[in-house]
């Protein structure tokens, strides 16, 4: 089992510090939401988490491995990250952008080898887009794109998945989708960390929640812990009385 | 289309074409003077074929091919199918390098001073338009960027030109700003080959990274893509491949912008898998153009290629404008 720990981060633009000391461990596979308001350092403290920058102090390691003594490609080949816009620039087939996910494990000059088919064909297979495989991605509606995203995240197979706002942008059936997605993601042995907007989400999906406010942990633990009547109205200046509690929804039929 | 079967095709036509061009010109050849290539004694057609109509083959398949590729590699890393290096102002800035050693004679002291001049000009404009227009550049402020580049390159080439010498100079640097294949020599292609060849050979080196480009720079970096060392290599091969070709045969514009946009769905819009065929469609457009060059012009109608390029590509380009547009509001 992958650990991943975050220790004694900081990191800031000039006098403005974005992340002011973190310090959280990650010991075992699961679902994390990081929540938390507009410039809380949530995207920063995901891009520290996956390698994408580098911190002012602090580490970041896997399995108590530094992140910055890893190749690039060899830190791709365990950390999955899904930035906040990421559609492709160019209209690919479905297929074709699933497989990016497998560039850290390509040679050069080779075509896909069978194990990048077996893991491209799974991780459609496991969001759904499989019957979509040949269709552009510039055909496809915002759940379905959303849902391509993920499975070229998932086909990467690293042990982490990063993922920045993965479901902005969907409607609350496609929200469900995506979470249930990644939930199941979480179940078969992978670290799910991801940043979301919508805390009742956060309270129905994650098994902890880790609440950020000026670049600093205010809260971390199970969801009714962490998103407490109290750590909602300081952080979010909202009343929320008896803590955020998800909404009983329930899919009717899948799509 | 898979990729093999594209290039395929693409080469056979380019064999074929390229055939067709060596009979293509004032004198009438036939056979025969292919088959005395390989004889002890050449005659007079045999001549032209070998000093003249290979050596300007040769030269047009390799400035083709280098504008192909660049304006491939470019779209692909910029993410936008308007950067073309005429379009950003890459081969302007390759035109005032080799106009820079031409004028001070560099050309004189060293052989390779021209082509040498051309990659360093050409470096330069790209470097300078990368630091303008990043990658998250707008369309717009890629284009704007590149008229800036364009018009800085251009402006410094018009005070060369005014401070030429003399008239005959002036013309010499204003035909050659033009774009031409017709004076092409063993010689020029020579000092082209090394420059253009590594330049292609770095541009398809950035090829695999251009797919998970399109993605996002963020994206990108989290496959593994270490992007400061894909910049430099995108810099150095757009150099190489175009300012190689711009100082021996001038500006031929448009290559690089009509040629990936017409192969890109036949790739499937895979940006890496688009580097190869843009050059090899590069090196046919080129060749069919000068073939058409040799068609039109007489001898009291000189037509330089670069003109009949631009003709045909700057419609083309408004009208990639307006598609785009369209698009994106």
């Amino acid at each position: 089992m992958t650990t991943l720990s975050l220790q004694d981060l900081r990191f800031g633009y000039g006098e403005r510090r974005l992340i002011d000391g973190l310090d959280l461990d990650f010991p075992a596979a699961g679902l994390t939401a990081l929540v938390g308001p507009n410039g809380a350092g949530k995207s920063t403290c995901l891009k520290l988490a996956a390698g994408l920058l580098e911190p002012a102090t602090g580490h970041v390691s896997l399995d108590g491995v530094h992140l910055s003594t890893l190749s690039p490609r060899e830190r791709a080949r365990r950390i999955g990250y899904l930035p906040p816009d990421g559609r492709s620039a160019w209209p690919m087939t479905v297929e074709a952008v699933v497989a990016l996910g497998r560039v850290p494990w390509r040679k050069p000059l080779r075509q896909l080898s069978p194990e990048d088919q077996t893991a491209i064909e799974a991780a459609m297979e496991q969001t759904g887009v499989a019957a979509l495989a040949d269709r552009r991605v510039d055909s496809l509606s915002s759940g379905e794109q959303a849902r391509v995203l993920i499975a070229r995240t998932l086909a990467g197979e690293g042990d982490v998945l990063v993922l920045d706002e993965p479901t902005a942008a969907l409607d609350i059936h496609h929200q469900l989708v995506v979470m249930d997605m990644l939930k199941q993601a979480a179940t078969s042995g992978r670290h799910v960390l991801l940043a979301v907007h919508a805390l009742d989400l956060a309270a129905r999906y994650a098994d902890r929640v880790i609440v950020l406010a000026n670049g600093k942990v205010r809260a971390d633990g199970p969801p009714g812990q962490a998103l407490s009547e109290a750590v909602v109205s300081e952080v979010f200046g909202i009343r929320a009385p008896g803590g955020i509690q998800p909404t009983p929804l329930r899919e009717l039929a899948p799509d | 289309m898979k990729p093999f079967s594209l290039n395929l095709a693409l080469a056979g036509l380019l064999l074929l074409f390229s055939g067709l061009s060596l009979f293509c010109g004032n004198a009438a050849l036939d056979l025969a003077s292919l088959t005395g290539l390989f004889g002890q004694d050449p005659g007079l057609d045999t001549l032209i074929l070998q000093e003249i109509r290979l050596p300007r083959l040769a030269l047009g398949l390799l400035v083709g091919a280098g504008l192909g590729g660049a304006g491939a590699v470019l779209q692909g890393f910029l993410r936008n199918p308007l950067a073309d290096p005429g379009v950003v102002g890459v081969s302007a800035s390759a035109g005032f390098g080799a106009v820079l050693a031409l004028y001070f004679g560099l050309s004189g002291l060293f052989a390779l001073a021209l082509p040498l001049a051309g990659v360093i000009g050409a470096a330069s404009g790209v470097a300078l338009l990368f630091l303008i227009a990043g990658p998250r550049a707008s369309a717009t402020t890629l284009i704007l960027s590149g008229v800036a580049v364009n018009a800085l390159a251009g402006a410094l080439t018009a005070l060369m030109m005014n401070l030429s010498p003399n008239p005959w100079a002036l013309a010499e640097i204003a035909y050659w700003l033009m774009g031409s294949l017709k004076d092409a020599s063993w010689n020029e292609v020579g000092f082209a080959v090394p420059l253009i060849l590594s330049g292609l050979a770095i541009l398809l080196f950035c090829a695999p990274a251009l797919d998970a480009l399109s993605l996002g720079e963020d994206a990108a970096r989290s496959l593994g893509i270490d992007l400061s060392r894909l910049r430099l290599a995108v810099v150095a091969g757009t150099a190489l491949a175009v300012g190689g070709g711009v100082a021996v045969a001038g500006a031929i514009g448009f290559v690089g912008l009509v040629v990936p946009h017409i192969l890109r769905p036949l790739t499937g819009y895979r940006p890496g898998a688009l580097v190869l065929p843009s050059m090899l469609g590069g090196a046919l457009l080129v060749v069919l153009a000068d073939m058409a060059i040799r068609l039109l012009s007489g001898p009291g109608l000189p037509l330089y290629l670069g003109v009949l390029t631009a003709l045909i590509g700057a419609p083309f380009f408004l009208w990639l404008v307006r598609a785009s547009q369209k698009v994106a509001p």
